[in-house]
C-alpha cells in the first residue's frame, strides 16, 4: 500500500533575519503539503519571501536566520534534525537549483568534479562509477559530447549548459524531491523553455516532486499540479492549478492573472498599482489592502488567515471573490 | 602557456636594465672609486693610472655600457674583502639564503593559512578573537625585535636553540620564525577575508544543498577560490621576504646573501654590492613569475596568453 503521508508537509514556517538589533520576519505561516511525483508552483513578487521559503527547507539560510515550525520530509522534521543527519538528505533525497547559474557551480572545479561529488560522497560510488554515472546524467539533460566535457570548467559553458549541469548534479543521487528557486529566470526565452521541457520529461521518468519558484505564471499554468502564492511572507492563495487559473479567490492572485501578457495586444496591460512594502514598513491588518483595488476599511484591521474557498483550495481574504467565507 | 613563459623571460632583461641603472648611478653619486683602491699616501699619478686602468677617465655613458657589458658576461670583477670573483661569493651564500626563506616561507603559509582558515570558520567567536588579535599584534611588532625576543627566550633562557650560526635544523628555527614573522601575520589577515568573502558565494550554497561535510566544503570549495589574493600577495611580499633575510641574517650570523650584502656596504666593495643586487633582482622577477604561473594553475578562468 501507498504511504498515505504526504512527502513533504510544512506546518507554520517562519523565516526571521536578525537586524539591526530586531528581527525581521520574512516569512510566516507557511503550510502546504507536496505528495510523491508532484509539482508545487511557489509564486510572488521579489521579496515575498518565496526563495527565504525554499532556501529554509534546506536550512540554507544565512546563520543570521531564525527557522521556525515544522518541515516534515517523510515524518522527518528537517527544521530540528541535526546537521550530520541534515547533510544525509541534502543532495540525496532533496536536492536543489539556483537562478543563477553562473554563479552557481564552482569557478575552479572541473563539472564533471562537482557532478561526481555527491554520487561519492552520498552513493560511495567509486571513482570510475560516479565518472560513468556523471556521463550518463549529462547525456540524460541532452549536453552533447559529454565525456569531453567533464572536463570542462564552468567559465568555458553557457548558461543554459550550465543550468542543465546543474539539473545533472541535482538528480545525480535520485533525490525525491526537487527545489528548483527560479531555474529559469536567468536564461533566454528559448532556452527557459527547453529548460522547464527538461525537468517535465524528468520528472515524467522519475516520479520526482517538484517545488518551483517562479514568478512567471506561465510557468506555474504549464508545469505545476498545485499552486502557492506568497505576498510579503505569507501564503495568499494556494490550490490546484485549475481552481487557481478559473476561480481565484484572493485580489492580489487575479491582479496577477490579468497582468499575465496575453495573444490580444490591443489594450493596455493590467498592472498592480504600488509595490511590495518592505519588511520594516509592513501595513497594518492585510498586507496587500494598500494596493488593493477592493480592499475596504475592515480590511486594514484583519490580518486574514487562509479560508478554505473549496476542497484544496483556501485565499487569506476576507472578501474572497465568488466565495462565501463561512461563519468563523 | 609557454607563449606566456616567453613574453615574461623577455621582459627580464629590461627590468634588470632598470637595477643596474639604478645601482651603477647611486654607487658613482656615492664617492670616487679611486678612493677605495688606493690608500691616503697615495700620488696624482697613482690615481690617473688607476683611472686609466678602471675606464674612469671615460665619459660616464661609456663607462655605464662597459659595466653593462661586464655583467652580461657575469663579471662582476673581484671582491675587494675576499680577492675572488664576486660572482663566486654571491653564488656560494645563495644556497644559506634560499633555506631561510623557503623554510620562511613554510612556516608563513602553514602559519598564515591554518590561522586565516580557522579564524573564518569560528568568524566572531573567541577563536577567531585570538588569532585576529595576534596577527594584528604581529603585524605591529619590529619583526627584528621579536628576533631578540625569540633568542633571549629560546636560546638564553631555556637553551634550546642555538643563539646563531649555522648546523642542524636547529639553527634553522629561529631565524626562519623570525623572517616567516615578517609576512606571516598579513596572510592569516589576508587569508581570513578571503575565505569570508568566498563563503558567501552561490556556489558554497550550492555545495552545502549538497550535504557535502562543512571541511570539504571549507577545503574544496571555499579555500581554492580564495587562493588568488592570498597567491598575489606572496608575489608582493617576496621583495619583503628579502629584505626581511637581510635582518635576520644579520640578527642570527647566517651566512647568507643578506648578511653578505650589508658586510659589503659596509667595505664598500662595490663589486660584491652589485654582484648581490643584480642576483637578487634577478630572484625576485623570477619569482613573481613563478606566481603568476601558480596563478594560472590554481584558477582555470586565468588564461596567460
Amino acid at each position: 500500500m501507498a504511504d498515505p503521508r504526504p512527502l513533504l508537509e510544512v506546518r507554520d514556517l517562519s523565516v526571521s533575519f536578525r537586524s539591526g538589533g530586531r528581527d525581521l520576519r520574512a516569512v510566516e505561516g507557511i503550510d502546504f503539503s507536496l505528495g510523491a511525483g508532484e509539482v508545487m508552483g511557489l509564486v510572488g513578487e521579489s521579496g515575498s519571501g518565496k526563495s527565504a521559503t525554499a532556501m529554509a527547507l534546506l536550512r540554507l539560510l544565512p546563520d543570521a536566520a531564525t527557522i521556525g515550525g515544522q518541515i516534515l520530509f517523510e515524518g522527518e522534521d528537517l527544521a530540528q534534525v541535526p546537521e550530520k543527519r541534515l547533510n544525509e538528505i541534502r543532495g540525496r533525497d532533496i536536492a536543489m537549483i539556483f537562478q543563477e547559474p553562473m554563479s552557481s557551480l564552482n569557478p575552479v572545479m572541473s563539472i564533471g568534479a562537482q557532478i561526481m561529488e555527491p554520487m561519492r560522497f552520498h552513493l560511495g560510488l567509486s571513482a570510475r562509477d560516479a565518472r560513468l554515472r556523471a556521463i550518463e546524467l549529462l547525456e540524460r539533460v541532452r549536453i552533447p559530447a559529454a565525456e569531453r566535457r567533464l572536463k570542462n570548467y564552468p567559465h568555458e559553458l553557457s548558461g543554459g549548459l550550465r543550468q542543465r549541469v546543474m539539473i545533472a548534479m541535482a538528480l545525480s543521487c535520485k533525490p525525491k524531491l526537487l527545489l528548483a528557486d527560479e531555474p529559469t529566470t536567468a536564461l533566454d526565452v528559448t532556452v527557459q523553455a527547453q529548460i522547464l521541457d527538461l525537468l517535465y520529461e524528468l520528472k515524467e521518468e522519475t516520479g520526482l516532486s517538484i517545488i518551483i519558484i517562479t514568478h512567471d505564471l506561465g510557468v506555474v499554468a504549464n508545469f505545476a499540479d498545485n499552486v502557492a502564492v506568497m505576498y510579503c511572507g505569507r501564503i495568499a492563495e494556494t490550490g490546484p492549478v485549475s481552481a487557481f487559473f478559473d476561480r481565484p479567490g484572493h485580489p492580489y492572485t487575479k491582479a496577477l492573472i490579468e497582468s499575465i501578457p496575453d495573444d490580444d495586444t490591443s489594450g493596455r496591460l493590467a498592472t498592480i498599482p504600488g509595490t511590495v512594502p518592505k519588511l520594516t514598513e509592513l501595513p497594518p491588518g492585510c498586507r496587500f489592502a494598500p494596493r488593493c483595488a477592493h480592499s475596504r476599511p475592515a480590511c486594514s484591521d484583519i490580518l486574514a488567515d487562509l479560508y478554505q474557498l473549496e476542497p484544496d483550495h483556501r485565499a487569506a481574504c476576507i472578501m474572497p471573490f465568488d466565495y462565501r467565507i463561512p461563519d468563523q | 602557456m609557454l607563449n606566456f613563459i616567453l613574453r615574461r623571460l623577455a621582459t627580464i632583461p629590461i627590468s634588470i636594465l632598470i637595477v643596474t641603472a639604478v645601482t651603477f648611478f647611486i654607487l658613482r653619486l656615492t664617492g670616487d672609486p679611486v678612493e677605495l683602491y688606493l690608500d691616503i699616501t697615495r700620488t696624482p699619478e697613482q690615481e690617473a693610472l688607476l683611472r686609466q686602468e678602471l675606464g674612469l677617465d671615460q665619459p660616464l655613458i661609456v663607462q655605464y655600457l662597459q659595466f653593462l657589458a661586464d655583467i652580461v658576461r657575469l663579471d662582476f670583477g673581484r671582491s675587494l674583502q675576499f680577492q675572488a670573483p664576486a660572482i663566486d661569493i654571491v653564488v656560494q651564500r645563495l644556497g644559506a639564503t634560499f633555506q631561510l626563506i623557503g623554510a620562511a616561507l613554510v612556516i608563513a603559509l602553514v602559519v598564515g593559512l591554518v590561522g586565516g582558515l580557522v579564524s573564518a570558520r569560528y568568524k566572531d567567536r573567541t577563536a577567531d578573537m585570538v588569532i585576529s588579535s595576534l596577527a594584528v599584534a604581529g603585524q605591529s611588532m619590529p619583526s627584528f625585535w621579536l628576533g631578540i625576543l625569540l633568542v633571549q627566550l629560546f636560546a638564553l633562557n631555556l637553551g634550546w636553540l642555538p643563539t646563531s650560526g649555522t648546523g642542524g635544523w636547529q639553527h634553522l628555527v629561529l631565524p626562519s620564525v623570525t623572517l616567516a614573522a615578517f609576512i606571516a601575520p598579513n596572510l592569516v589577515l589576508i587569508t581570513r577575508t578571503s575565505v569570508l568573502e568566498i563563503t558567501d558565494e552561490l556556489y558554497v550554497t550550492t555545495a552545502r544543498s549538497k550535504g557535502l561535510p562543512r571541511l570539504r566544503i571549507l577545503l574544496r570549495h571555499i579555500l581554492p577560490n580564495a587562493l588568488n589574493p592570498i597567491i598575489s600577495f606572496f608575489g608582493l611580499q617576496v621583495g619583503r621576504l628579502v629584505g626581511g633575510s637581510v635582518v635576520t641574517e644579520t640578527i642570527f650570523a647566517w651566512p647568507g646573501i643578506g648578511r653578505l650584502m650589508i658586510g659589503a656596504i659596509y667595505q664598500r666593495d662595490v663589486p660584491v654590492v652589485v654582484a648581490s643586487v643584480i642576483i637578487v633582482a634577478l630572484a625576485i622577477i623570477i619569482a613573481n613569475l613563478l606566481v603568476d604561473l601558480i596563478l594560472s594553475v590554481v584558477d582555470p578562468r586565468i588564461r596567460l596568453d
